[in-house]
C-alpha cells in the first residue's frame, strides 16, 4: 500500500501502488448544459466496438438521466451508500482552498481505497446484477417533482429538474479496476494514461467490475473475460490515416451533435501533478477556470473525464456529484472570462486533438447582464494548434451569419 | 471499526492469561515429551495402489469406496487481497495410483451446483490441487513464490457444464433475446479474449482440468501442457471431483512424483454461490502425499518440509524449560498489550489446523 497525492482531494491517500505518472494523460470535457441525449456517442461506440456477440448489455460510453437513471442502475448511489456505511457520516471536505494543487479544498472522508482495506479488499465496491445492467437508459427524462408542470421553472436553480450525465471510462489517474485486479492483468500506459485490460491474462474474476467506481469495466460471458472502454487508443494514437498520424479524438468525442465533448491530452510531470500549461484547452478549463469537474472525485481515483456541471440543478446534489467547486465551476460557466468565451468555441471543431489554442482580440460585440453582472462580449477569434504545432481550426466567438441570396431561397 | 463492548473487553483480559498458560503447557509437553511441533500435526494423505482401472470421467465410481480418506479442513484465504472464502470448511480426500498414473480424489458439501459463469454476478465453483512444482522445494503454499514454483490443477464446475451441456450461447443465456445479425460474426478480431489465446475464452476445451502454474500472487499462468484429466460431478449435495495424471512426466515446471516417496499438496475450494473467485476461496496448506507405503524416517528430512516445519534434533527438553521461564514475562507484557488490542490472536498457520 502506498501513500499518492490526489490534487483532487488536496491530499495524500492510500492506493495500491506507487505513484507512475504517464507522460501525457488522456483527459476530456464534458459540458452537461448543452447535452441533449440524443446518445449518438452511445452508438457511435456500439457500432465501432461492442457489436459482438456477449456484449449485447455493454455500452462503454452510455448517457443517463439523473438522478434516477444509472447504467448499471443505481451504480452511483450504491457505491456513495458504502462508503457511508463504512465512515458515518464522516463524507465531509474542508472549506478552505489550497491552491492550485488542493483546487477543491481537502477531502476529509474516505476513499474506496481508505476504505476497502475494512473488508479485505483494495477498494470498496459491489458487483452488479445482470438486472442492473440490463436497461442502459432507464427513467429517461425522468424528473424530480411535477411542480413545474403548475408553476413553470425559474433559475437559478429549479424545483423540477433532472440532467443528462455522459459517461465513459474515466481513465483514472489511481484506476480502482487496476488495483483491484489479481492478476496486474490491467495497466494504465505511459503514452497516454488509458487503461487496458490485458485479454490475454485476464481470468474473468471481475474484481475490475466490482472495484471501479463508476461501473465502466463490464464482463463478457462470451470470452468470460472483463472489457472496458479502450479509450479508441488507436485514434488517440494517431493511427487512423484520416489525421496522417496526429492524435484523434475518441469516436465518442468525435461524433456528438451537440458540441459539447472536448478531449485530448495533458501533459505530466514525473510526479502526477499536471505540466502547467495554460495554453492547453483542457489545462485551461479545468485548472485555470475551474470550470470542469471531476465526477464524484471522493471516490479517490482522479477521474479524468470533467464536467460543467448542470446549472439549474439543486447545488447540495451538484456538491455530492462534483465535489465542493460546483458553484464555483458554475459561477464560472454562466459568466465566463473573455479567454473562456474563446476556448468554449473549440468543442467539436475538428476530429484532430487540439494541444494548444491562441486568442486573438477582436471587437466588443455586446454587453449583457448575467446575475446582476456585466458581461462584455468580444468577437475574439481562437485558434487550435495539433501535437506538431500546425494550425488545425480557427474560429471565432460569433458564429458568422451568411443570408441566401434571393435567386438561391429554395435551393439546397 | 464498532465500539467494544464491555463483554468483549473482558474476554480480550482473559485471552491473554489463557494463552499464556496454554503456551506453557504446549512447551512443557514438548519438553517432555521430544515431539517436533507442527511436524507432528500435519496429515498424511496415503495414495493407495490400485489395480483397477481409475476413470477419470466419473467421480463417483466404485473403485474409490475402499480408497484411505482424509479430512483436511480449510479456512477462509486471509493472505492477500482480495481476501474471501471460508463457505466450505473441509475436503475429504482420497488418491490412488497405478503403475502410470496418480489419482486424487476431493469432495465436499456444496449446497448448490454453481456451474454458469453466464450472468455479471455468476461465479463458479471450482477445485484444485497445488503440488510444488520442483521436486528440490517445498514452495510456500500461498501460491508459491518466485524461483519456487508451484504446479496447479484446477477443476472448474462452469468447464464441466460445457463439456455436458454445450457452451451457452447469448440464446441460451437469455431465451427470449433477438438479435438480428453481428457484423463481423466469426471474425476472431471481434473476440479479443479468444484471438489471443487466452485459456479461458474458448468454447471446448482439451481437458476439463487446467493446468497452470504460478510464482506467487498475481503469477497464475496456464501452462502449454494441459494433461491432467479428470471431471466432477455433483450427488446428494457433495460435489466429487477426480483428478489424474501420468506420474513422472519428465517435463521441468511440472509436478513429479515417485511411488514410495513423500511429495506435498494443498487444497483449495471456491463456492461460486459465495461470490468465489481468484484468492477468494477455502484453503488448506500443504500437507505430505505419500504414494504408496514410504519409510517416512528416510525421507522427512531430505524431501518434503512444508514451510514451518522444523527440523528434528533440536534438545527439545532444554528449549522447553526455557520457554517456561521466558513466557511468564512474555505474558506480562501480552498482557498490556491487551489491554488496547486483543484484534488477531491466532496465526493464519496455525488456524488451518483447528478442528
Amino acid at each position: 500500500m502506498a501513500n499518492v497525492y490526489n490534487w483532487q482531494l488536496g491530499r495524500d491517500m492510500n492506493y495500491r501502488f506507487d505513484p507512475a505518472a504517464p507522460t501525457w494523460q488522456f483527459a476530456a470535457v464534458f459540458n452537461t448544459n448543452r447535452c441533449l441525449a440524443c446518445q449518438t456517442c452511445t452508438m457511435a461506440c456500439k457500432s465501432t466496438w461492442t457489436f459482438s456477440e456477449g456484449q449485447e448489455d455493454m455500452w462503454w460510453n452510455n448517457v443517463e438521466t439523473k438522478p434516477y437513471g444509472g447504467y448499471p442502475r443505481h451504480w452511483d448511489v450504491k457505491t456513495l451508500d458504502l462508503l457511508e456505511q463504512a465512515n458515518p457520516g464522516g463524507q465531509t471536505w474542508s472549506e478552505d482552498a489550497g491552491g492550485p494543487e488542493a483546487p477543491y479544498g481537502s477531502y476529509e472522508g474516505s476513499t474506496i481505497f481508505d476504505a476497502g482495506r475494512s473488508v479485505g479488499q483494495h477498494a470498496l465496491g459491489y458487483t452488479p446484477t445482470d438486472e442492473e445492467w440490463a436497461s442502459p437508459n432507464i427513467h429517461e427524462d425522468s424528473p424530480v417533482s411535477q411542480g413545474a408542470l403548475a408553476k413553470g421553472v425559474t433559475l437559478p436553480v429549479h424545483e423540477t429538474w433532472f440532467f443528462y450525465l455522459q459517461r465513459l471510462c474515466n481513465h483514472c489517474s489511481y484506476p480502482a479496476c487496476l488495483s483491484a485486479c489479481p492478476r496486474n492483468a490491467i495497466y494504465k500506459r505511459e503514452e497516454d494514461g488509458i487503461v487496458l485490460i490485458d485479454q490475454e491474462r485476464c481470468r474473468g474474476y471481475r474484481k475490475c467490475v466490482e472495484q471501479c467506481p463508476y461501473k465502466k469495466p463490464m464482463y463478457r460471458a462470451d470470452s468470460r473475460t472483463s472489457e472496458k472502454c479502450i479509450g479508441c487508443f488507436p485514434r488517440v494514437e494517431g493511427s487512423d490515416p484520416l489525421t496522417e498520424g496526429l492524435p484523434m479524438e475518441t469516436r465518442c468525442m468525435a461524433v456528438c451533435p451537440g458540441q459539447i465533448r472536448l478531449q485530448g491530452l495533458v501533459s505530466m510531470e514525473a510526479d502526477g501533478s499536471w505540466t502547467h500549461d495554460p495554453d492547453n484547452p483542457l489545462y485551461y478549463l479545468i485548472r485555470e477556470e475551474q470550470m470542469a469537474l471531476p465526477l464524484y472525485p471522493q471516490f479517490g481515483t482522479s477521474p479524468n473525464v470533467y464536467y460543467f456541471p448542470p446549472r439549474w440543478v439543486p447545488r447540495p446534489y451538484l456538491r455530492q456529484m462534483f465535489g465542493p467547486g460546483a458553484d464555483r465551476a458554475i459561477e464560472a460557466y454562466v459568466r465566463p472570462s473573455r479567454r473562456a468565451q474563446a476556448v468554449l468555441q473549440l468543442f467539436r471543431v475538428s476530429q484532430s486533438i487540439i494541444f494548444s489554442f491562441e486568442v486573438i482580440d477582436g471587437e466588443k460585440v455586446n454587453e449583457i447582464n448575467v446575475n446582476g453582472k456585466t458581461m462584455e462580449i468580444f468577437n475574439d477569434t481562437v485558434i487550435g494548434y495539433g501535437r506538431d504545432g500546425q494550425e488545425i481550426v480557427r474560429v471565432t466567438v460569433i458564429e458568422p451569419q451568411f443570408e441566401r441570396p434571393d435567386q438561391f431561397l429554395n435551393t439546397i | 471499526m464498532q465500539p467494544a463492548t464491555s463483554t468483549r473487553q473482558d474476554n480480550r483480559r482473559l485471552r491473554a492469561p489463557a494463552a499464556v498458560l496454554l503456551a506453557v503447557a504446549a512447551a512443557v509437553l514438548i519438553g517432555l515429551f521430544d515431539v517436533a511441533p507442527v511436524r507432528s500435526q500435519i496429515p498424511i494423505l496415503e495414495a493407495a495402489p490400485t489395480s483397477v482401472a481409475v476413470p477419470t470421467d466419473d467421480a463417483w465410481a466404485t473403485v474409490w469406496n475402499d480408497a484411505p480418506s482424509l479430512r483436511v479442513p480449510l479456512s477462509a484465504q486471509d493472505i492477500a487481497f482480495p481476501y474471501g472464502g471460508g463457505a466450505v470448511d473441509a475436503v475429504t480426500v482420497r488418491s490412488l495410483y497405478d503403475e502410470e498414473r496418480l489419482y486424487i480424489s476431493i469432495e465436499w458439501a456444496d449446497h448448490s451446483a454453481d456451474d454458469s459463469v453466464s450472468g455479471a454476478a455468476e461465479f463458479s465453483d471450482a477445485a484444485a490441487l497445488q503440488f510444488s512444482a520442483d521436486p528440490l522445494k517445498t514452495p510456500p503454499y500461498t501460491m508459491g513464490s518466485p524461483g519456487a514454483p508451484v504446479n496447479i490443477w484446477q477443476w472448474k464446475a462452469v468447464w464441466q457444464a460445457d463439456a455436458e451441456r454445450g457452451f451457452p450461447s447469448t440464446t441460451d443465456r437469455y431465451p427470449n433475446t433477438h438479435v438480428d445479425g453481428y457484423p463481423g460474426e466469426g471474425n476472431p478480431l471481434y473476440n479479443p479474449a479468444a484471438h489471443l489465446g487466452n485459456p479461458l475464452a474458448p468454447r471446448t476445451h482439451a481437458s476439463l482440468i487446467e493446468n497452470l502454474l504460478a510464482e506467487g500472487f498475481g503469477t497464475l499462468t496456464s501452462l502449454d501442457v494441459q494433461d491432467v484429466e479428470g471431471s466432477g460431478a455433483w450427488r446428494n449435495d457433495r460435489w466429487r471431483v477426480v483428478f489424474a495424471r501420468t506420474l513422472a512426466p519428465g517435463i521441468d515446471g511440472l509436478a513429479s512424483f515417485e511411488t514410495h516417496r513423500t511429495a506435498v499438496v494443498a487444497f483449495a475450494v471456491w463456492d461460486g454461490a459465495s461470490g468465489d473467485r481468484n484468492g477468494q476461496k477455502s484453503v488448506a496448506q500443504f500437507i505430505e502425499l505419500d504414494i504408496g507405503p514410504v519409510e517416512r524416517v528416510a525421507v522427512t528430512d531430505e524431501q518434503a518440509q512444508p514451510p514451518g516445519t522444523t527440523e528434528r534434533g533440536i534438545p527439545w527438553v532444554a528449549l522447553g524449560l526455557i520457554l517456561s521461564a521466558v513466557l511468564p514475562l512474555l505474558a506480562m507484557a501480552a498482557i498490556v498489550f491487551y489491554r488496547t488490542d486483543a484484534s488477531d490472536i491466532g496465526q493464519p498457520a496455525q488456524r488451518n489446523w483447528r478442528h
